[in-house]
């Protein structure tokens, strides 16, 4: 199996994960990092893979790193209500 | 310089520069008129005189615009201009158009006619025949802007130089339609307006100042045209929507003050990205050009446009803010600063880099020159300064403590007298500029004269 | 761009301007998403009665359909880098193939917005849902004509150009699904 593909299947999966989390209905303070971690280890998979940002690891570190202050600024964000 | 043809350029910056000295003049005048209201209110009312003071400057701005063109573009593409006889045709168009508006708006001849009254549209306001004129011209010119381009070296200042031009000339199509319903009105002007100083404008800008960086600093061509694209992909992609920073109240729906505070936050990278460019530029630049003027304006230029456009932008551009300063002396701070910094100083950049070659003076003059780059700056600056605290108290008073317009301007004086007292001195760095262009014919610097260029 | 005594840092693959448009597009829907969630704190009741009349199912067939797709076009560049042209157009126009699904399904889930009287203006979270999604529907609609127009010739700089931006395209959808939809 090419690397494309295991990046596809884990992509699915942890679209699964989300669809299952959705259907759980935990309380919020564990559906929204919950779903922003899935939702970020979807987009870490597109960025260093599909668009091949794995190969730049400096600048690949620097987008997960803004990545992840973003997802932390909406869990902040989501949670603060 | 190499290409006699680039002489035309010649024509257009001095009618250029003569009418940059009208304009200021009359905002000295309208300056004038905020501190003694009833100065000259039959003569030239002051609707009539803010009319021509900002017209005016679209006008030489433009001129300006087409000289740059006609001299840099036979440079790039290393061949003589397609017909000189042509774009002298269209100065001419554009000289004999000019007059008719002053005359036209002075006298307020022809009140009412479609085709030869006034029409009452900020920035845009000309008589149908002269609007008529000006596409004539405008084809005239990118006719033969393109017909040089295409018959010659293409290089990406040249591709970006024209992409402005011609969006610039296309958008200018809206200043045609004129809806009776103001808000529709007011969304087509804003077309105009908004997509060329935050739009088409700034390619021209941008491709300018990459001429003026790669002649003067020497740095490759690669490594500004790296720039040069991505400078302009970010204005395009936040120019574009940021024209909903118009749209917050004239009517439009809701979802404006949402599109437009988000993209036109971003247009104030566009503006970053070019002030980073020219100073990265010459910090690795190895070449020490002679003519530091035309350096200094050239920094300036991003520089101050950075603050005008960028910061004083920003200030105003979210739309819980801009709820109580639309319409303010804060709205006049900003227009001032960011005209100034980014299309003013552009043209007085390439006019002091140009001129030396134009009129055979190697190596330049330029002390007077900078002297009137200082003057001038200053007198801006502490203009926009002042324009912004008397914005500031009259939003409080009058958007906030609800007091009445009339009551505010009254406690306002002290502000604009000092804003009349920095005109002064904007009016004379141009008139230094001016005379510095023009007149000196003798240089005063040794050769290996070498001034730090700030 | 930076001093050359420095180390070189390392190259992004890629268009450069590709990279510009994929952060300015991550920060504007970045800047929607975080108002989004700011104004959902003034009224936190409505905006929950309001995401309940989404459909979520629709959204993550949706994301399956543009994740496969990004798969489809990962393999169409592959193939275009290693000469087999035929094989890349099957795959790009398989891409954009689901990327035409996707844009099915976003319309449907509009039009029984719609029937329910929902529109723009019927609340802040409308607002924002039918902007941030319409705009991204746009994208997509872009997207699939960019893979359609790069498929004619299959050259890998042209493929490159048009995948990477309908991976930023199916990059912002998963970032869109939990703010939009979940939370
Ligand atoms: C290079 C110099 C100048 C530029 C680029 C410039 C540009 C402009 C622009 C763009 C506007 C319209 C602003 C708006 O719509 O908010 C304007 C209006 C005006 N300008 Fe200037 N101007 C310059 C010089 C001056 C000078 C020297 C004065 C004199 C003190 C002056 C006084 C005024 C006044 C009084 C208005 C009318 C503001 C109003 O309606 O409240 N300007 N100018
Ligand atoms: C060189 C570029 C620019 C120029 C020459 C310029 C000039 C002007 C002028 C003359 C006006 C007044 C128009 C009128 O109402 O008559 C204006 C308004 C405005 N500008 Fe700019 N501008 C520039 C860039 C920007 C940027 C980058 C931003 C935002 C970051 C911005 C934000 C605004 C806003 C929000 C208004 C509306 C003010 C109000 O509501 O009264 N401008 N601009
Ligand atoms: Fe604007």
């Amino acid at each position: 199996m090419t690397r494309i593909t295991q990046v596809w299947i884990g992509l699915l999966l942890l679209t699964g994960a989300t669809v299952l989390l959705a259907e759980l209905a935990p309380p919020r303070a564990v559906l929204v990092p919950g779903a922003l971690i899935l939702a970020y280890g979807k987009a870490r998979l597109i960025l260093g893979e599909y668009l091949e940002l794995r190969q730049a690891p400096g600048w690949f570190l620097g987008a997960r790193r803004g990545l992840a202050g973003v997802m932390v600024l909406f869990a902040v964000l989501a949670l603060a209500g | 310089m190499k290409y006699q043809s680039q002489k035309i350029a010649l024509a257009y910056f001095a009618v250029a520069l003569a009418l940059f000295a009208v304009q200021v003049t009359l905002g000295l005048v309208l300056g004038w008129i905020y501190v003694s209201p009833n100065f000259l209110s039959e003569v030239l009312p002051f609707n009539i005189g803010r009319m021509l003071h900002t017209n005016s400057l679209i006008v030489w701005l433009l001129l300006g615009f087409f000289g740059a063109a006609y001299y840099l573009v036979p440079e790039e593409s290393e061949r003589e201009i397609h017909s000189p006889k042509l774009a002298l045709l269209q100065l001419a168009i554009f000289v004999i158009g000019t007059a008719g508006v002053v005359v036209t708006y002075l006298f307020n001849l022809f009140d009412g006619n479609f085709l030869m009254g006034n029409g009452g549209r900020e920035f845009l306001e000309q008589p149908l025949w002269v609007k008529v004129g000006i596409v004539v011209a405008a084809l005239i010119f990118l006719y033969n802007i393109s017909m040089t381009v295409l018959a010659g070296k293409k290089t990406a200042i040249t591709n970006i130089l024209l992409l402005g031009l011609w969006g610039l000339a296309l958008l200018f199509l809206f200043a045609f339609y004129n809806p009776s319903n103001l808000g529709l009105d007011k969304m087509y002007w804003w077309y105009v307006v908004h997509l060329w100083v935050e739009g088409t404008w700034e390619l021209v800008m941008a491709s300018i100042l990459a001429f003026l960086m790669l002649k003067l600093t020497g740095v490759d061509r690669e490594v500004i045209e790296k720039w040069l694209y991505v400078i302009v992909a970010t204005a395009l992609f936040s120019g574009i929507l940021g024209t909903g920073h118009h749209y917050y109240w004239i009517g439009t729906p809701g979802y404006w003050q949402w599109i437009g505070s988000i993209f036109s936050s971003l247009e104030v990278v566009p503006f970053f990205g070019m002030m980073a460019f020219a100073f990265v530029m010459v910090w690795k630049g190895r070449r020490d050009h002679p003519n530091k003027a035309a350096l200094l304006w050239s920094l300036g230029c991003a520089t101050l446009a950075f603050f005008g456009a960028g910061v004083w932008g920003f200030l105003h551009t979210l739309h819980g803010v801009n709820y109580y300063t639309h319409g303010t002396q804060i709205t006049a701070a900003h227009g001032h600063l960011a005209f100034y910094g980014a299309y003013v100083c552009l043209n007085l950049a390439i006019i002091s880099y140009a001129m030396p070659h134009l009129r055979g003076r190697d190596p330049y003059n330029q002390v007077l020159n900078m002297a009137a780059f200082w003057l001038m700056s200053a007198g801006v600056v502490f203009m926009t300064f002042t324009l912004t605290f008397a914005g500031t108290v009259q939003t409080h008073l009058q958007r906030v403590n609800g007091e009445a317009y009339m009551d505010v301007q009254d406690q306002l004086w002290l502000f604009y007298a000092m804003r009349f007292g920095s005109g002064v001195a904007v009016v004379l760095g141009a008139v230094l500029f001016i005379y510095a262009m023009a007149f000196p014919r003798r240089e005063v610097i040794e050769p290996g004269y070498n001034q730090p260029a700030e | 761009m930076t001093v050359a005594a420095r180390p070189q840092p390392d190259t992004l693959p890629g268009e450069l301007l590709m990279w510009v448009l994929i952060l300015s597009e991550l920060l504007v829907f970045g800047a929607g998403f975080a108002v989004l969630l700011g104004l959902r704190l003034t009224d936190p009741p409505g905006f929950a009665a309001a995401q309940v009349r989404l459909d979520q199912p629709v959204a993550a067939a949706n994301t399956a359909l543009l994740i496969t797709s990004g798969w489809l076009a990962a393999r169409g560049l592959a193939a275009a880098r290693s000469g087999a042209a035929a094989r890349c157009r099957i795959s790009l126009l398989a891409a954009a193939l689901l990327g035409c699904g996707f844009l099915i399904l976003k319309a449907h889930d509009y039009a029984a917005l719609a029937d329910q009287g929902i529109g723009m203006e019927s609340h802040p979270f409308f607002t924002f849902f039918f902007l941030l999604t319409g705009f991204h529907a746009a994208h997509v609609a872009a997207g699939i004509l960019l893979l359609i127009g790069v498929a004619w010739s299959a050259q890998p700089a042209g493929v490159e150009v048009a995948t990477a931006f309908w991976h930023m395209v199916d990059l912002i959808w998963v970032l869109l699904l939990p703010v939009v939809y979940l939370l």
